[in-house]
């Protein structure tokens, strides 16, 4: 029953958008895979200008989505692949200038939302998005020390702004950014979303994935 | 040495030890593997100086240090790669790319890094 009204949810969404949907995401192709999931190359994720966008539905938060399209930030402190804009200082440390960065478009309220309603009827899951992946039973203390500390994350991701590595997309707005279910799923088998990707699949069990997501969320809230 | 661990150094050795599957895969693609994966922590200049780096606890590998990287087996570098730096008693912080990389692609990148470090096979 729950798998029909699912199915009807899903139909329904597809039905109810705009019909300038198809039109506005138009605009996205040229940098965003929208259609299908992205095959699994490493060169793609060298080469792609924007993050695939075809479960976006799945990912996004639709409120956040209205929001960042009309004031767009980079979620990525060192681009979509870092290797186009790190540079060596005379210390040969690599640093990225966000000032290099390729600023998105915005867009007004009304292209916003119309945008955001188009992005959310996406729902190509590529396998690996699982309704139900957070429990809401994590705990966020202990996410923050697997997070900063037992496994890693902190590494290629920021939990605040300047703190953490610069290469993965920062995760201080990603409580209002993604989904929960979707944090939780990428974390534990973010090869089986997105094949290739940056992110290995970590030994985890199913306590870090629920605490780890339960700290992410956290961090949006200002209460971690 | 865990059983797990010998059967994949034997499977590394099997790998490093047979040159037609190191040449095949090609400096270029294990370098490009390199700038796609290694480099946000080891530096586009393989330096040990990525961009990942700064405030990190562990500083990673100087993979262009001869001496250092000279000490370090083939069959060790694999397994770093292959599993992680827990495996090789090395920080957390190096993750396990064997979800994410093919047995000859990381065979590709220790021959790789042997033409970086300019420190001969092992």
């Amino acid at each position: 029953m729950k798998k029909i009204l699912l199915s009807l949810a899903v139909t329904t969404a597809a039905f109810a958008a705009p019909a300038t949907s198809a039109a506005d995401l138009d605009q996205c192709s040229s940098c965003h895979t929208l259609e299908a999931p992205a095959e699994g190359r490493n060169d793609h994720f060298q080469q792609r200008k924007g993050p695939d966008l075809s479960y976006a539905g799945l990912k996004f938060n639709q409120p956040w989505l209205v929001e960042w399209l009309q004031n767009p930030t980079a979620i990525r402190p060192s681009g979509i692949y870092y290797g186009h804009y790190a540079k060596a200082d005379a210390s040969g440390q690599d640093k990225v200038d966000a000032a290099d960065l390729p600023k998105h478009p915005s867009f007004d309220a009304s292209e916003a939302e119309d945008l955001a309603d188009a992005l959310m009827a996406l729902k190509a899951n590529p396998g690996g998005i699982e309704e139900g992946a957070f429990s809401g039973k994590g705990r966020g203390r202990f996410g923050k020390l697997a997070f900063t500390k037992l496994r890693g994350c902190k590494g290629c991701h920021e939990h605040a702004p300047g703190e953490g590595g610069v290469s993965g997309p920062e995760l201080y707005t990603a409580g209002k950014r993604l989904q929960p279910d979707f944090i939780a799923s990428f974390t534990a088998h973010p090869q089986a979303i997105e094949p290739r990707t940056w992110m290995p699949t970590l030994s985890m069990n199913a306590k870090d994935i629920q605490n780890i997501t339960a700290f992410v969320l956290s961090l949006s809230k200002g209460d971690e | 040495m865990k059983w797990a661990d010998a059967i994949t150094a034997g499977l590394a050795f099997m790998f490093l030890s047979t040159p037609a599957v190191a040449e095949g895969f090609g400096t270029q693609g294990a370098a490009q593997l390199y700038d796609t994966y290694c480099a946000q922590c080891h530096g586009m200049d393989r330096n040990g100086k990525g961009i990942n780096t700064v405030g990190l606890s562990v500083q990673p590998r100087d993979h262009t240090d001869a001496k250092a990287m000279g000490d370090v087996p083939d069959d060790q570098m694999f397994l770093a790669i292959q599993k992680g730096g827990l495996a090789v008693n090395k920080s957390i912080l190096m993750p396990a790319w064997e979800s994410v990389l093919t047995t000859e692609e990381i065979a590709g990148l220790v021959t790789y890094l042997r033409e970086v470090c300019d420190c001969g096979n092992k």
